[in-house]
């Protein structure tokens, strides 16, 4: 009977059922945050004034830009991220998308988005009836806020961007171009 | 006692059965009234999904301007769809196989024979034209007349596609067999105002076991100008628990206030397509569109939501996808006036 429980708690420790549920991040420092924004592949690219940013094609159509945030923050954990882009020119929004944002924290202290498209917002850019040129390597603000898992504000970034389409890609260049 | 069996013996004779099949009726209409088309009936087996992509042409050789529709469905079906045909990538007509539809002829490719009926970037720039996921059997019909002087233009000879699901689950049962019936009333009186249609749509959402309340909020910018919405619906699958649209300024970043909020629905399988809207939206504005989530338990365990997860976490994730025991979905149909150039589509 002992041995039976010791081999089921062998198991259980040694092969999690399923993940756990990220908690709430405790965020540290609310004036240290980096937005960031991700391509296909994965590859994390830190965000700063003047920051290209890869247009990537959505599996149903359209193209999103892949954006979120890094925070200080003591283990992995989730907030909810509000991800906008803004024509200055015109004040209107081109694009805009609201979901939990999946931070796993790294030896640095960093929390920065997990892998794949669901941990951090898909802001659909292309095609936008808001769009008066087109999305493509033309500059925009790209505006990131941050609140806990009820919705209270903890942080809003923004910084000036330009989406980029793959070298060569017409789909991306016709689907974000001047409407 | 006996003649207390005699009349409970009298009674369940006399009344229908509630299970008894009454399928729904049309009527047919003359071209002059404007066009229809029936699917013909086809049975569901227990535990299948089926979705089949119905092709045809409108008739006739002068516009046809509509401004009534009565979309029916029998009870199980999860959706019906019609849109206009634009760039043709894995789902081609030319490849289905005949079929009379009634008031029209045309083509059918089954998602059976073919994945491509289920593939939506197939669709992904074809216009929406209606939709309904209402087939309850007391109410198997939308009767839907827009307002004064608008109305749906067609081209003779323009293409379009109805696209049919039904579920036959515990969730979702088919009783009987499936079938859709759609009516396109021709304009008699002049209408000057072109309905526009948009559909929106959330990619990336996931609905895991270990994060079993997620949210997924998404704007959709209208070209500029005033427009009046007049019909919406939203859909999602069993995990969906609320589904809102708002009017939306199209300048904020934070979510509109209860004022702008125009349909708002608890319901996944049998969602209202609410009609007879009458929400003006801001010049340069928009939508702006939530819906919420509760992970549960897969009826057939988590194997089949599993496989089909692109990140393989063996995490029971419902992701976005049209198979409605495995995936999830959060998409706007919504219906406004006047139509400016093109219909409004945002990913």
């Amino acid at each position: 009977m002992l041995l039976s429980r010791v081999a089921l708690l062998v198991v259980l420790a040694g092969c999690p059922l399923y993940e756990q549920t990220l908690p709430e991040c405790n965020v540290l420092d609310t004036s240290s945050v980096m937005l960031v924004a991700a391509d296909l592949d994965g590859n994390m690219i830190d965000i700063s004034d003047g920051t290209q940013i890869p247009l990537i094609g959505a599996p149903q159509g359209g193209h999103i830009l892949l954006v979120g945030a890094s925070v200080r923050a003591s283990s992995d954990c989730q907030l909810i991220a509000t991800a906008a882009l803004r024509d200055t020119a015109t004040n209107r929004v081109i694009g805009l998308e609201q979901r939990p944002l999946l931070l796993e924290r790294h030896s640095n202290g960093w929390a920065k988005p997990r892998d794949g498209l669901d941990a951090m917002p898909n802001v659909a850019v292309c095609p936008s009836a808001a769009a008066t040129s087109s999305i493509f390597d033309h500059e925009y603000k790209l505006e990131v806020s941050l609140t806990t898992l009820d919705g209270a504000p903890i942080l809003e970034t923004s910084a000036m961007v330009t989406p980029t389409c793959p070298a060569g890609d017409m789909y991306c260049q016709n689907d974000c171009g001047a409407i | 006692m006996r003649s207390m069996l005699m009349m409970v013996t009298v009674l369940l004779v006399g009344c229908p059965a509630d299970d008894e099949y009454q399928p729904w009726l049309l009527e047919e209409l003359d071209p002059a009234d404007g066009m229809w088309l029936r699917t013909p009936e086809f049975s569901v087996a227990p535990g299948e999904e089926i979705q089949d992509c119905y092709f045809f042409e409108v008739p006739g050789d002068v516009d046809l301007w509509v401004d009534r529709a009565k979309l029916a469905l029998n009870t199980g079906s999860h959706h019906m769809n019609v849109f206009r045909l634009k760039t043709i990538v894995g789902l081609d007509p030319a490849n289905g196989e005949p079929i009379d539809l009634g008031g029209v002829q045309g083509t059918v490719i089954r998602g059976a024979a073919s994945m491509e009926c289920w593939k939506s970037s197939n669709w992904a720039d074809w216009p929406l034209v209606a939709n309904s996921q209402q087939s309850s059997a007391d109410s198997p019909i939308i009767d839907w007349a827009l307002p004064e002087d608008v109305a749906t233009r067609f081209v003779p000879g323009e293409k379009l596609m109805l696209q049919v699901h039904y579920v036959n689950t515990s969730d979702q049962p088919t009783p009987w067999v499936g079938r859709a019936g759609v009516n396109l009333y021709r304009s008699q009186d002049g209408d000057t105002q072109e309905l526009g249609t948009l559909f929106a749509t959330q990619q990336s959402i996931r609905v895991c076991r270990s994060n079993p309340k997620p949210s997924y909020s998404g704007t959709c910018a209208m070209p500029a100008g005033n427009h009046t919405v007049i019909a919406a619906n939203g859909h999602f699958h069993s995990r969906g628990t609320q589904f809102r649209v708002w009017a939306w300024d199209g300048v904020s970043t934070t979510r509109p206030g209860d004022d702008d909020l125009f349909y708002a629905s608890d319901r996944w399988d049998e969602p209202e397509m609410s009609i007879g809207l009458d929400v003006a939206l801001p010049e340069t504005g928009g939508i702006w569109w939530t819906c919420d989530y509760q992970w549960r338990e897969p009826a057939g365990g988590c194997e089949a939501v599993d496989a089909r997860d692109p990140q393989q976490a063996g995490d029971c994730c419902y992701t976005f996808g049209p198979k409605v025991e495995a995936s999830e979905h959060c998409n706007v149909f919504m219906y406004y006036y006047p139509k400016v150039t093109e219909n409004v589509t945002c990913f």
